[in-house]
């Protein structure tokens, strides 16, 4: 099964979005599509066997007219300048419209207030008023009558015919009253061309808001994908040479500056530097890195000359992975998407059978009932009186017709989440689309795992206890030096501090490993070691002192695994170590306790160790001893009572909780994003990050719930009052200009509630 | 293509069906002008159609 990514070109509803979805769909050997009308983009899930991305991309084109770029294939500056180029076309256009739309409004209302005194007499004249109204709708107009064309012609209906039915309707009862004035559909006083030329004026302005605010939605991935790095230098056959960055190889020796980007991923091999990597984790304060450390392309390297090896290159760098996972994410859409995706999917029908119900209605039974000379459209020239009740209920239809395009709808939904998704990702949170938002937002329970979430997974020294004639740096030492050739973790974490101490280690003479109780050692100097745990002790003969056992008992009541450090026989000292917390986790859990999230802390650990780092952080509900294999079914007893759980942990290693938790979040996940399990992955090995993305999913679905409740309330106010509901009360009308008016804002609003996402502050930075 | 056209076909036949019966409707009401009637018949015919095209293209 393959799964690929494509742009779209030429959308302009989300009925549009809904439409190439159902065509994509129903192609032989589509499993699923999906696309988001916000980001301009979609992707198709299909068996490479039966059919392929470029059959699927001609199939749509040729059926229904939009433009498809498969993802691989697109040139990110051929985009960019697409997307300015359809900027350019609808602010000509707009501009265009409203030079024209002006002097016909002048015209139009010229027995109005003091516009007479500036509006010259021929611009009345309805056949100059005629002549203003024709290019603008050939111009500027054009677009929506190929747009419904080219629609009708592939067998489907979008907002373009509904646009398209409205303008042209008016123009031509304009053509009509104005080459037979006495026909009786009112003559030259209600010409209808201003009516044709204002909904598209405002139509077009519309569009061009729409345009400018929804490149917005993907400013977060073209800002991604700006980073990446051109060229690189990289050493070939002794000596360094600048290529271009397709051409570098996994194993190539790259040479970076300082000031310069890593162009790729890898591993550095020379040198010492600081490296800026907010752009990627959203880590404010550089991070030291020296050889053997991992370096991520397009972050910068600020200090040092640095020579690293590379080790991902293309798709594989974690910039790419971050950029498709975005955009992957941008796809997945909400349970709540499917309300909107209804309306969008149904409101050609409905508001056309909406606008002919209206009709019937008024030339029927409303015109005659209800209507009086006073009667007047808000904002519009038309005299009522002068026109015939079929020209009413026209006029009344139209309106309906233009007020109730559902824009906002299709937009409320996919451009949140494309906001949402994208200011996690600006600081290292990736949220797996609208299903991992909504279900991150309803979350209740915290399931912490503890080794290497919590704590940091490598186990550090904690305590050094003198019991004999050494101090505390002697026992070290000696410690470090018997350990010096251990590969054990507890070794390790004893030659660290040793280092860390800048303490001499001594050469070693004799090592032996004890599986399962410590080592045995003899330092060049002729010192015998045992260093290890009782049991080493006891085989040794070596007698525990009642107050060396009751300091033992006291480490490993704080779960620290304690051992004993006997030289030439003799007890010196204690040496705990322990797995130590991660330095922001008990902010994290203190912050999780007070937003009211119930925590519980799971690991594979024995009681008293779990107990120990539970108590430290004040987590009161601890799993312990609970296998890998079994977490997943801790995870759903949780669910089983009820709880909406989000499981914290490593994204490989915890992959069955993260996967049967509600929302799966991995942490500290290093390069490998693609093969993480959790729905949101923090790049950052930062536990507040836990909170930053639960709020943001918060933050997200009450942003996407408003824009849904502004959408529809303006489409549930604003039909009635199109329809004529308040007339035989109140007497006045909304005009088909004015319906204009408000279908562009009411988009223009969404998308505008929507960007103040941008402006929102995550609580730890 | 042939689906399509078998759509516009079914569609074209709804509206003009709609349309006769806008027709009659409104010729049996008192008080209704000629130039009334066909441009209420334009407008049922059109809105009619796109009803019908929208419906024929879901099935």
């Amino acid at each position: 099964m393959e799964h690929k990514p494509f742009l779209v070109e030429g959308m302009h509803c989300a009925s549009c979005a809904k439409n190439i979805e159902n065509f994509s769909r129903a192609l032989p050997g589509v499993t699923s599509a999906a696309v988001n009308f916000a980001t301009q983009k979609g992707a198709v899930s299909f068996d490479e066997n039966i059919t392929g991305i470029e059959i699927i991309a001609k199939g749509i084109t040729d059926a229904l007219g939009y433009k498809i770029t498969p993802m691989a294939e697109r040139d990110p500056e051929e985009e960019s300048r697409a997307y300015q180029k359809e900027i350019r076309q609808q602010r000509n256009y707009t501009i265009f419209s409203w030079l024209l739309a002006i002097p016909i409004m002048l015209g139009t209302f010229r027995e109005y207030w003091i516009i007479s005194s500036f509006s010259p007499a021929f611009l009345a004249n309805s056949y100059v008023i005629w002549l203003l109204t024709t290019p603008l709708m050939l111009g500027p107009g054009r677009q929506f009558f190929i747009g419904a064309y080219r629609g009708l012609k592939h067998g489907f209906t979008d907002m373009n015919l509904l646009i398209a039915t409205g303008t042209g309707a008016a123009y031509l009862l304009g053509v009509v009253n104005t080459l037979f004035p006495n026909i009786g559909f009112g003559g030259k006083e209600v010409a209808f061309f201003e009516t044709a030329a204002l909904l598209t004026a405002f139509l077009v302005l519309g569009r061009y808001l729409e345009i400018l605010t929804r490149g917005k939605a993907s400013e977060a991935i073209k800002k991604l994908m700006g980073l990446k790095v051109k060229t690189a230098r990289v050493m070939r056959r002794g000596s360094e040479q600048e290529i271009s960055i397709e051409e570098i190889n996994v194993g190539d020796l790259v040479v970076v500056k300082p000031g310069e980007k890593f162009p790729v991923d890898g591993v550095i091999r020379k040198g010492y530097t600081a490296v800026d990597e907010s752009m990627i984790t959203g880590e404010s304060l550089p991070v030291e890195k020296k050889q053997n450390d991992a370096v991520i392309g397009a972050t910068i390297n600020i200090t040092g000359l640095i020579w690293f090896e590379a080790t991902k290159i293309g798709k594989d760098t974690m910039l790419a992975q971050i950029i498709q996972f975005i955009e992957d994410a941008q796809l997945a859409k909400p349970k709540i998407q499917k309300l909107a995706d209804k309306v969008s999917g149904n409101f050609i029908l409905v508001i056309h059978i909406l606008a002919l119900l209206v009709f019937l209605f008024w030339f029927f039974v409303g015109y005659s009932a209800f209507f009086t000379p006073g009667a007047k459209f808000l904002l519009s020239s038309i005299a009522l009186s002068a026109v015939p009740g079929s020209v009413f209920a026209v006029l009344l239809s139209i309106t309906v017709l233009i007020i109730s395009c559902p824009c906002a709808v299709g937009l409320a939904t996919p451009s949140a989440i494309a906001a949402g998704t994208a200011k996690g990702a600006q600081y290292g949170i990736l949220i797996r689309g609208g299903d991992a938002l909504e279900r991150a937002s309803k979350v209740d329970t915290v399931v912490l795992d503890k080794t290497g979430t919590l704590t940091k997974g490598k186990p550090a020294l904690t305590n050094i206890l003198n019991v004999g004639s050494l101090d505390a740096d002697q026992i070290l030492q000696i410690a470090a030096s018997a350990e010096k050739g251990s590969e054990h973790p507890l070794g390790a974490a004893m030659v660290k501090a040793a280092l860390k101490k800048s303490l001499v280690l001594d050469p070693i003479s004799h090592l032996q490993a004890i599986p399962g109780h410590g080592i045995e050692a003899v330092l060049d100097r002729g010192k015998k070691i045992y260093l290890g745990n009782r049991q080493l002790m006891n085989a040794q003969k070596i007698i525990l002192s009642a107050s060396v056992e009751k300091k033992m008992q006291k480490l490993e009541g704080e779960g620290k695994t304690a051992m004993i450090l006997a030289v030439n026989g003799t007890v010196e000292g204690l040496i705990a170590v322990a797995d130590t917390l991660k330095e922001n986790s008990l902010t994290a859990v203190l912050a999780l306790q007070k937003m009211g999230f119930k925590l519980l802390m799971l690991t594979g650990d024995n009681q008293r160790t779990a107990q120990a780092i539970a108590g430290q952080i004040g987590i009161q509900n601890v799993l312990a001893e609970v296998l890998p294999a079994n977490k997943a079914l801790e995870i759903k007893k949780l669910q089983q009572q009820g709880s909406v759980v989000a499981m914290v942990g490593d994204g490989i290693n915890d992959a069955p909780a993260l996967t049967q938790a509600d929302v799966g979040i991995a942490i500290g996940s290093g390069s490998d994003i693609a093969k993480e399990a959790g729905q949101i992955i923090l790049v950052k090995e930062d536990l507040r990050d836990i909170i930053n993305a639960l709020d943001l999913s918060k933050k997200t679905m009450r942003k996407i719930r408003e824009n849904l409740f502004w959408a529809f309330i303006y489409n549930a106010l604003g039909v009635p009052l199109a329809a004529g509901v308040l007339f035989p009360w109140f007497k006045f009308l909304v005009s088909p200009e004015l319906a204009a008016l408000f279908m562009a804002f009411s988009s223009v609003s969404v998308t505008l509630n929507t960007l103040l996402l941008r402006r929102y502050k995550f609580r730890y930075l | 293509m042939k689906k399509n056209s078998r759509n516009l076909v079914i569609s074209l036949a709804t509206a003009v069906l709609f349309s006769f019966l806008f027709i009659f409707v409104a010729n049996n009401k008192q008080g209704v002008a000629t130039f009334d009637i066909s441009l209420g018949t334009a407008w049922v015919f059109l809105l009619s159609l796109i009803v019908a095209l929208s419906l024929a293209q879901r099935n």
